[in-house]
């Protein structure tokens, strides 16, 4: 999955930059892809300004709050995303594409486990990637809509530090919230 | 990474996808997730979103300390009902009392507050009915309009405040409230002996016209279908469906989120009416009152000839109806308004300071068959002198129709000046067609 940086490739069409993770890892990607991280583009960005001769593969990154297996999935969903400067798709590739992006979308979820979902909102936060966090965010909503508060504790792995009085009291106070719970 | 640990900008951000619903239980999983999802922030994008409040106030007007309180105050008062439809009912008084309170002030003052549930089972227990669901909750919201004003010619500003409003033609004048809650109770028994109908049976009168004019407004809690009387109500009991059954559902099912009832369309499609401008205020000596005759198009006609323009469209009469009659089975009301630019009456180039009608021509259509075509002097008995730039002259008249669907169109003819000096050569001036169009929705 990851890539050592070696000599630059002659004329490649897109510029590719070079990210390293937590655990010392490289990870080469594309320029279009990188640049939907915004702290890694105003890292760039402030970069390019300083040493224009360092531009592209020579200059690494340093994400030191980002995990190698969460970047790999992050960058992996970024590649899937539409690129801005892509050609525009007719609408036939365009539906096609979307079926396509649903169906990994789908694959990726079913085998996160709780705690990988949380580092991914969390590495998605610190990259500043608005699709990777609203998407994760968005998962881990629909996820635990409607399910009950045992359902919760266990998916996230949370012990329950209530008196049982005080959680009674609070489950009747807001009676509301409990109805219509799916079972567990 | 377990959700404990994840830093508080991510927890929130987290806990800002969720529901209200799901907020409120992750709140339970434990106290470190408490105060994250007790942020006021997030309960206040609830209350926003739900209940259109950008203040904590609580359903009887009090404010609360906090938003999270509010909402919790608003579940706690409709508990009883599916929270999606509460939203619902909520926001249709909210756009209502929205544009009275832009339009129509003197009427938004009449809406009374919401009635309390145990009002509510008071009325249903006198009336032996069970109210639909919908129409429960708009009572909550607010219990009709406070009617000072006797009933009277309509002359007084008292009873042409109806939310629903009406029209006038001839000596015919309809102005529609919605009543009290207790206005119903005291008002269906007596009505419903005089039309002749069972004691047991589940049809109350919710709205009427405040004026010697009479109409009434019928909701049978069965079906939760809204009834209009024709003019065989007190002879025959009949009636018009005053919204499509089709839409009609769930109206005693508290499960799901489906159920709408006549009240809550009938309600809605009106609020729609008054926020595109179809139905406006109009003002007669003096007094304002919402007016029923359409003024955009389709309904609403216009056409300008020479400078003189002509709007005109109609409204159906239900309380005139009369489902017996294949003649004559509907009447609608229709009204025209006439006005001259501001730079005259340009004949030819030639301009004229003022142009007096003189006759009228008609040609009514009932579906696409002629049923009258006739030239006429005046108008209502007037020969109206328009002036350039002046308010429109605007008269109602009717016509009795054979058929739900129809038309009118015709001419005016005027002459330039005045019609004791006239000034040249009479000119036609054009009534665009209008319909004569049973509706899908009566008011």
């Amino acid at each position: 999955m990851s890539n050592t940086s070696e000599n630059p490739k002659p004329s490649s069409s897109s510029a590719k930059m070079t990210l390293k993770t937590s655990d010392n890892e490289l990870f080469e990607v594309e320029e279009a892809v990188a640049m939907k991280f915004c702290t890694v583009k105003q890292y760039f960005e402030d970069e390019k300004d300083s040493d224009v001769a360092a531009r592209g593969s020579t200059t690494v990154i340093p994400l030191p709050n980002v995990h190698s297996a969460v970047l790999a999935t992050l960058i992996s969903y970024g590649k899937k995303l539409p690129q801005s400067n892509a050609v525009a798709d007719n609408h036939e590739e365009e539906e096609t594409k979307k079926k396509e992006r649903k169906k990994y979308e789908q694959g990726l979820l079913k085998n996160l486990m709780p705690g990988e979902l949380l580092d991914l909102i969390s590495a998605a936060n610190y990259l500043d990637f608005k699709e990777g966090l609203e998407f994760f965010n968005q998962a881990l909503a629909d996820h635990i809509q409607n399910k009950s508060v045992e359902y919760v504790r266990k998916f996230f792995g949370i012990k329950n530090d209530y008196e049982p009085h005080e959680e009674e009291k609070y489950r009747e106070e807001y009676a509301w919230a409990f109805e219509g719970v799916d079972e567990d | 990474m377990d959700l404990e640990t994840v830093g508080g900008l991510v927890l929130h951000t987290i806990l800002s996808n969720l529901t209200p619903k799901d907020t409120a239980i992750a709140a339970c999983v434990s106290n470190k997730l408490k105060s994250s999802a007790s942020e006021d922030i997030l309960w206040s994008k609830f209350c926003s979103q739900e209940l259109d409040l950008n203040e904590p106030i609580d359903p009887l007007g009090n404010p609360t300390p906090s938003f999270k309180a509010c909402y919790q105050a608003w579940r706690e008062a409709f508990s009883m009902y599916p929270w999606p439809l509460v939203m619902r009912v909520k926001k249709c008084w909210g756009r209502l009392k929205n544009w009275l309170s832009i339009n129509f002030p003197e009427a938004e003052a009449t809406l009374r507050k919401g009635v309390s549930e145990v009002e509510i089972q008071e009325s249903e227990r006198i009336l032996k009915v069970k109210l639909p669901l919908p129409t429960r909750i708009l009572y909550r919201f607010c219990d009709g309009q406070e009617i000072n004003a006797k009933k009277s010619s309509g002359s007084a500003g008292g009873s042409l405040l109806g939310l629903i409003g009406g029209y006038s033609y001839y000596s015919h004048l309809v102005n529609v409230f919605l009543l009290p809650l207790n206005e119903v109770v005291s008002n269906t028994k007596p009505i419903i002996r005089q039309i002749g109908f069972s004691s047991r049976s589940k049809y109350i009168v919710v709205a009427f016209s405040h004026t010697e004019t009479e109409k009434f407004f019928f909701l049978n809690c069965t079906t939760g279908q809204l009834h209009v009387g024709t003019v065989n109500l007190a002879t025959e009991g009949e009636m018009i469906p005053c919204v499509p059954n089709a839409l009609i559902s769930s109206v005693h099912d508290s499960n799901g989120d489906q159920q709408q009832d006549a009240m809550l369309l009938w309600l809605e499609e009106h609020a729609r009416r008054l926020e595109n401008g179809m139905i406006k205020l109009r003002e007669e000596r003096g007094t304002r009152s919402i007016s029923l005759f359409p003024e955009e198009p389709p309904f609403c006609s216009t056409a300008i000839t020479n400078g003189v323009k002509v709007r005109a469209s109609a409204v159906f009469v239900p309380e005139i109806a009369d489902l017996q009659n294949e003649n004559a089975k509907y009447t609608f009301s229709y009204s025209i308004r006439m006005s001259l630019q501001r730079e005259g009456c340009v004949i030819n180039g030639i301009p004229f300071s003022s142009c007096q009608l003189n006759w009228r021509h008609w040609i009514i259509r009932a579906n696409d068959h002629v049923e009258s075509d006739f030239n006429a002097e005046a108008v209502i008995g007037k020969y109206p002198l328009l002036l350039p730039g002046e308010r429109e002259f605007v008269y109602e008249s009717c016509t009795p129709l054979p058929t739900s669907l129809g038309s009118i169109e015709g001419s005016f003819t005027f002459v330039p000046g005045r019609l004791a000096d006239p000034k040249g050569a009479p000119f036609e001036v054009e009534v665009a067609r209008f319909p004569l169009q049973l509706p899908d929705y009566i008011f």
